[in-house]
């Protein structure tokens, strides 16, 4: 549908990104000797990147799922820094069911890079704020920078979601407080509301606006992880074919071989289910959730294996600072963590199935 | 196979407590607590509980080989709280190669300033092209005059940025790989010798580099004799291995585990209670029961003066993945604050949950260091399974990576 505008998009993106994110511009920002976040962020509102998925009335080249898999699987690629799968994920989500006003208070703010949002750390479960009157009271972590403009997070009582708050953190009643992670390429903070005025409450009662939510940081975290596998196993099989021992390139012993395959092996078959979860978003078909509950699951996975074993393949100097895995190894991680627990999304797509098959469907008809 | 302690074995244990009861913990008049630990192990040594294999001349206790001893001797050490033979390169590695390789004068130098840990030893082995592959290590040593004047690069040296002194394997002769390698000690604190900290996953910097430019060394300081020192550096730890370390370990991680898991309240309940966790803590405690009695057994056969068979070469690829095991229940079992860790500068300043991150990260190393799982199963393979010999297996050498 938008193949060419897509595959144009995507070029356009490693170009930049290998240009202006590569391995020396990762550690100097790793060493806090740059702010690369904030340079990537700002080509990538220059670019058009960050209005790419969203309807044309907002600026954007209606590109939706399909733009974003390229965008993360970009930045991904060159592990890059900075808020992207909280701000995108949560546009893509305004866009889709926000109510209009704000749509057009927000989405161009976002498209343009004037906009960081942040979303919770963990979608569908964990902490909530609870409502008093007019007001939300609470705290949890987000996934976003303490600059954020603007932040998502879920509002009930109990173990029960009732609605999606939308807060503004311009007063001492709401505060993000940065914590120290182990990736330094993304941000997490502490929201900490008290009796904080909202911007908007959006109702939840059947979970579906949660569940949307969910979707989007699902394929976001999904695709990060498959651009990110793809780059650090193909820079370690470069490795693997130029370190000589026993007067051999150790590419050639067969141990190595095969553990290089087991690799890309892992990561194509995810890259299959990642397509069928963002074609599915796309058309926004029943069992979108449930698809790109299993490419999360799937792709985190794939991530933390791959990148765990690039440490070992590399040997010693694998475990080093200054060699490149360990920053890939701990974007995996977190990734896995975010959103929901892998079990629970794989919990979630297993009900899913069976509420298909129940209703007399086989599961080769999912799609429909 | 006999799991059960003889009379003889018993006794013994009784007076090792009796020792205990007297000496640890030592009167606060006898000094600090590093005054008193050095003062407890020269009366443990006298008594032959510790430096068993060291010689009473150079201060050691002079005991005959005794795995069962050795056992009973860590488990009554770790019952009093007293503080163990400490587990150093300089008294693991240097002192057992000293002991059958150096000359007198060697050994009355070192031998006694390494247990009374004045003098701390950093291994010299791997280099940036031989790492697995140690036999084409290219540090070179040339004999000028009464001195050895050094030139090259090692990596992965634990500590010695800290420490005194170097064993290093250099390459004195001209005949090809391992047959032109000499064993040499270095002093590390001259001007010749340039060392820089290697920064790692952990934020950490144990391991080194370390710059020879004309360094120096005395003549005498070979170990062995010149051309030797792969035979050298393949010395036999005559030393009573520690075998139930790595299970005393795991077994302090898996309580660990537990523990967390009773604490960690997910959805309402304690995590402990769900299957899924509940499987993977009995799949690292089912090992943790194999690798426990596996040891027993080799023990028992030790003393019985039976072959151990394979299990001292397979026990490290199955530490190595339990460890992964561990790692992966950790992850699960933290869940959401996994993520917000500060990485610190190493494991003292860290807390809580902090810790286990901590340990995740760096367990990455351990199929890594001291010889990396790929050359191990080439060890078992060929040794074992007398399976054709490839050049990067038993022929080459069989562990290296990182020196620890």
């Amino acid at each position: 549908m938008y193949q060419e505008e897509i595959e144009a998009l995507s070029d356009s993106m490693a170009r930049v990104l290998t240009d202006e994110c590569d391995s020396l511009a990762l550690h100097a920002y790793m060493d806090g000797k740059s702010d690369l976040d904030d340079q990537v962020w700002k080509r990538a509102s220059e670019l058009g990147w960050m209005a790419a998925a969203l309807p044309e009335r907002f600026g954007g080249m209606n590109v939706g799922p399909y733009g974003l898999e390229a965008l993360h699987t970009a930045l991904g690629r060159r592990a890059a820094p900075g808020p992207f799968v909280a701000t995108l994920s949560a546009a893509q989500w305004l866009s889709e069911i926000g109510p209009e006003e704000l749509q057009a208070e927000y989405l161009p703010l976002i498209a343009s890079g004037q906009l960081k949002v942040a979303i919770p750390v963990a979608v569908g479960s964990g902490p909530m704020l609870s409502h008093t009157g007019s007001t939300l009271s609470g705290q949890l972590d987000v996934l976003g920078p303490a600059d954020a403009g603007l932040i998502i997070a879920p509002v009930g009582s109990g173990q029960t979601v009732e609605a999606w708050g939308l807060l503004k953190p311009a007063t001492a009643r709401v505060t993000l407080s940065p914590q120290e992670i182990w990736d330094p390429t993304r941000e997490i903070c502490t929201l900490n509301c008290v009796s904080a005025s909202m911007i908007a409450l959006l109702p939840d009662p059947d979970g579906n606006i949660g569940r949307r939510l969910q979707r989007h940081v699902a394929l976001a975290l999904a695709a990060d992880s498959l651009g990110a596998a793809s780059n650090i196993s193909a820079q370690t099989i470069d490795y693997l074919k130029t370190r000589v021992q026993f007067g051999r390139p150790i590419a050639s012993f067969q141990a190595i071989k095969h553990r290089t395959v087991d690799m890309i092996a892992s990561i194509a078959m995810q890259r299959h289910l990642l397509a069928q979860g963002v074609e599915s978003a796309a058309a926004d078909s029943p069992d979108a959730d449930m698809w790109a509950a299993l490419a999360k699951a799937g792709a985190t996975e794939a991530f933390a294996f791959v990148s765990g074993d690039c440490i070992q393949l590399h040997g010693g100097v694998g475990h080093t600072w200054e060699f490149d895995p360990h920053i890939y190894a701990k974007r995996a991680r977190l990734n896995e963590a975010l959103a929901a627990d892998n079990r629970a999304l794989r919990d979630f797509a297993a009900n899913a199935l069976a509420a298909i098959t129940r209703q007399g469907h086989s599961t080769t008809e999912l799609g429909i | 196979m006999n799991l059960s302690y003889s009379k003889e074995y018993d006794d013994y244990r009784e007076e090792l407590r009796a020792f205990l009861a007297a000496n640890w913990p030592l009167p606060d008049s006898l000094g600090d607590l590093r005054e008193r630990t050095a003062e407890f192990h020269r009366r443990a040594a006298k008594a032959g509980y510790i430096f068993r294999h060291i010689p009473v001349k150079y201060g050691g206790g002079e005991q005959q080989l005794d795995f069962l001893q050795s056992e009973i001797i860590k488990e009554e050490f770790r019952r009093a709280g007293a503080p163990r033979e400490p587990e150093v390169i300089g008294i693991n590695r240097v002192i057992p190669v000293l002991l059958q390789w150096g000359t007198e004068e060697q050994k009355d130098f070192f031998i006694p300033r390494t247990m009374s840990r004045e003098f701390l030893w950093s291994q010299g082995y791997s280099e940036p092209n031989a790492g697995s592959d140690l036999a084409a290590l290219r540090t070179r040593a040339e004999l000028v005059g009464d001195k050895w004047i050094i030139n090259g690069q090692k990596v992965w040296s634990s500590n010695a940025y800290k420490c005194q002194y170097m064993n290093a394997l250099v390459r004195t002769e001209s005949a090809p790989r391992h047959l032109g390698i000499s064993y040499l000690l270095i002093d590390l604190q001259q001007p010749g010798i340039e060392i820089r900290r290697i920064k790692q996953i952990t934020g950490e910097s144990e391991f080194c580099e370390v710059f020879f430019n004309n360094a120096e060394t005395p003549a005498d300081w070979v170990v062995g004799g010149r051309g030797n020192g792969w035979a050298v550096s393949r010395t036999t730890l005559r030393h009573e291995r520690s075998g139930f370390r790595s299970v005393n370990w795991l077994d302090t991680i898996l309580r660990r585990i537990v523990k967390l898991a009773r604490e960690t309240i997910r959805d309402g309940t304690p995590a402990i209670e769900e299957p899924h966790l509940r499987r993977e803590i009995a799949r690292v405690q089912a090992r943790l029961y194999a690798m426990r009695y596996s040891t027993y057994r080799d023990l028992s056969m030790e003393a019985a003066g039976e072959p151990s068979g394979d299990y001292l070469l397979t026990q490290k690829l199955y530490l190595t993945d339990t460890i992964h095991l561990v790692e992966r229940l950790t992850r699960d079992l933290l869940a959401d604050d996994y993520l917000l860790m500060s990485p610190g500068e190493g494991r003292d300043g860290l807390k809580g949950n902090a810790k286990w991150i901590y340990n995740s990260f760096h367990s990455l190393k351990i199929a890594i260091a001291g010889g990396s799982s790929n050359i191990q199963r080439n060890v078992v393979g060929e040794r074992v399974l007398g399976l054709p010999r490839d050049n990067a297996g038993v022929g080459g050498r069989e562990a290296s990576g990182m020196d620890q």
